[in-house]
């Protein structure tokens, strides 16, 4: 399969109606729930993750990621209107966006997000072909010894990268490894944990990592009643500015989109490591770098650019390998893992119309957001002021009558209640949710690949990990395992001897 | 975040690595499939293991940082907004609500289980208002039956309206 038959197929996507409804829904959706501060990426994948039962594989790809697209604009809306971020990629955005905002210059402030976003999201799609092509082509050489390689490396991680504590995200990682063991044993077929029949189908994956990721999140906002207020309703829409004022974007822009694509496909990395690294670069090759965190028009489009190329390169391990990287992507791959599809590095060649709906849902998304984000952006202001409680209350209703509608069962829905209850816990005692679910749809396979493994390797461990790939792959793991527990390490070290030393 | 909860939830995940491991010897069956030297039992050893080492090394910081008076450092825990108060009662109060309608969304039906779930969390919310108690316990509910039934093909239960709706 090449890139033309890649670009073919998502062209030959569009002459069905129904692709059409789809990215429109999934674009305006993704903008309207990431204007929303508090509802980012992952949760917006978790409130429309159900629904994608009803539609087939490719259309739930280009929905999602349609949404991804949408989330990327809309989480920065709220950041520049009125400096409040939705996400931690868009700190950055809050404090230069929102400066140049509150100095007058809205309209330059929302036309180099708008563009800066637009820019980073068509171009690093082109990234996102150029490298899934090749490695799906790959897959052949996975066999189960590099399987387990690459299950392990991204559960590493994920753990050293997203949480702050390494310890709490490798217990939270074996936690989501016991939940996904819960069933039937891959090999023997012979129950494990398993006390009754409910249990013996296993726990469904879906209402697992939905209850992990999102319901969690959304128990704990109830702890607190508060809204997050704009005072700006009454502000007319800002004209878009004149070309000339924002000739400065365009290089930190590439720089934002270049380092958005490869470091969000790093797992754990994400949006938001991409958006300070980009900002930093484009501060360094800056020629009024005075001018970044106080109104920069360059750091908000390497921002802006960066956090909307993220999502292209964050897929790239995901729908390439079958690897999420983010708490997302374990949801895009578990909307697969709904239509039948088995995630791993044969998933694109087995399907590969996969490929095709996601460049699709990129590139059709942001045609979309060329024509209505800038209308919406103002707009967006309203649904900043919904009273914040009735979201999440609504949310969670969606959830329920969500996930009760893929199977009709109460179980399923009590699982996700409960993985959420146990999320909520997680997230407030510093045990990674993005780990856990990342365990709970990894290790079933990663203990089949082992086993399946060692017998074909003889339980010759110089033949199991000799092989060139995993060999690889298992040494870059254990190094970020040791970079992780180094990392903790020092900080401990460092806030005892700041503590001992006393205030200045 | 508590250092007391802390040390607790350390020790819960401990007794769980205990009991995956001590489970998982009485009624895992092995031996069965030639080659498979590794077999069903040796991954939930693993995962065992890692729990009690890692979340009995985590408590025995946290108790550590209490004992010395240093502070227990980020360990990335999910913080409240700040000055603004804080009541985990409420979020339990959530919990046990949504799992009612759960429930209720079976028995009771749709039609009755989601407004009064409405209802109910929104009070517990402080959220006031007729207008938005119209709209969200009697409009929403009906958007959304129609967005599951009519275009995603999704049959919700009618319940004990079952004989006045068929």
């Amino acid at each position: 399969m090449g890139i033309g038959d890649v670009i073919g197929g998502a062209v030959g996507l569009l002459g069905d109606p129904t692709m059409w409804v789809i990215l429109l829904a999934g674009a305006i959706y993704g903008i309207v729930a990431g204007a929303m501060p508090g509802i980012g990426q992952t949760l917006a994948y978790g409130l429309i993750l159900p629904f994608t039962f009803a539609l087939q594989a490719h259309q739930g790809v280009a929905l999602l990621l349609a949404t991804a697209v949408g989330v990327a604009y809309g989480n920065s809306l709220p950041a520049v209107l009125i400096g409040l971020p939705g996400t931690p990629g868009a700190v950055l955005t809050a404090i230069d966006g929102f400066a140049l905002y509150k100095r007058g210059e809205r309209g330059v402030a929302l036309a180099t997000q708008y563009l800066a976003a637009l820019g980073g999201q068509f171009v690093s799609a082109g990234f996102f072909v150029l490298a899934v092509v090749p490695l799906s082509g790959l897959a052949f050489i996975f066999l189960p010894p590099e399987l387990f390689g690459l299950y392990l490396l991204g559960m590493v991680a994920i753990i050293s990268l997203t949480g702050k504590s390494i310890l709490r995200g490798l217990a939270a990682a074996a936690l989501g490894m016991f939940v996904g063991l819960i069933g039937i044993d891959p090999i023997t077929n012979f129950p494990r944990y398993a006390p009754d029949q409910s249990f013996r189908t296993g726990l469904d994956e879906t209402a697992l990592v939905i209850g992990v990721l999102a319901v969690g999140e959304l128990f704990r906002q109830m702890r607190q009643v508060y809204q997050y207020g704009a005072d700006i309703s009454g502000e007319a829409v800002p004209k878009f500015p004149p070309f000339r004022k924002l000739r400065r974007i365009w290089r930190p822009a590439i720089i934002g989109t270049i380092v958005g694509t490869f470091v969000g496909a790093i797992p754990g990395a994400g949006g938001g490591g991409a958006a300070l690294l980009a900002y930093q670069q484009a501060k360094i090759f800056s020629k009024t770098p005075e001018e970044f965190g106080n109104g920069s028009i360059e750091g908000l489009a390497a921002n802006e650019a960066a956090q909307s190329a993220a999502n292209s390169g964050e897929i790239i391990p995901a729908l390439g390998l079958g690897i999420p990287t983010s708490g997302s992507t374990v949801l895009l791959l578990t909307a697969l893992m709904l239509q039948g599809i088995v995630p791993g590095p044969q998933m694109i060649r087995q399907t590969p119309e996969l490929l095709s709906a996601a460049v699709l849902g990129l590139v059709g998304a942001t045609i979309i957001l060329a024509i209505v984000g800038w209308k919406a952006a103002m707009l967006m202001v309203r649904v900043i002021s919904f009273d914040r409680q009735v979201v999440n209350v609504v949310a969670l209703a969606l959830v329920v009558v969500g996930v009760f509608s893929i199977r009709a069962r109460v179980f399923d829905v009590l699982v996700c209640l409960a993985a959420g209850a146990v999320g909520y816990f997680m997230l407030r005692y510093g045990y990674s949710t993005a780990a856990a679910a990342l365990a709970i749809i990894v290790s079933p396979r990663l203990e089949s690949s082992l086993r399946t493994g060692l017998r074909m390797t003889n339980y010759d461990p110089m033949e199991f990990f000799g092989r060139p790939i995993t060999l690889g792959l298992v040494t870059l793991a254990t190094a970020l395992l040791i970079y992780g527990i180094v990392a903790e390490v020092k900080t401990r070290r460092r806030l005892r001897e700041a503590v001992r030393s006393g205030p200045p | 975040m508590n250092p007391r909860v802390d040390v607790v939830l350390s020790l819960i995940l401990v007794a769980i690595g205990i009991a995956i491991i001590a489970i998982g010897e009485l009624t895992i069956r092995t031996g069965t499939v030639a080659g498979d030297l590794m077999g069903p039992r040796a991954m939930p050893r693993i995962i065992g293991g890692i729990l009690i080492v890692c979340a009995g090394a985590s408590a025995m910081l946290t108790v550590r940082s209490v004992s010395r008076a240093l502070p227990a450092g980020d360990v990335g825990a999910a913080e409240d907004e700040p000055n603004i108060p804080a009541s985990a009662p409420r979020a339990f109060a959530i919990m046990g609500l949504t799992t009612a309608y759960a429930v209720a969304l079976h028995g009771v039906g749709y039609p009755i289980a989601t407004p009064l779930y409405f209802l109910i969390a929104l009070w517990l919310l402080e959220v006031r208002g007729w207008l938005t108690y119209l709209v969200i316990c009697v409009a929403l509910p009906v958007a959304m039956f129609l967005i599951f039934a009519e275009v995603l093909g999704v049959l919700l239960p009618a319940g004990l309206l079952e004989p006045v709706l068929s």
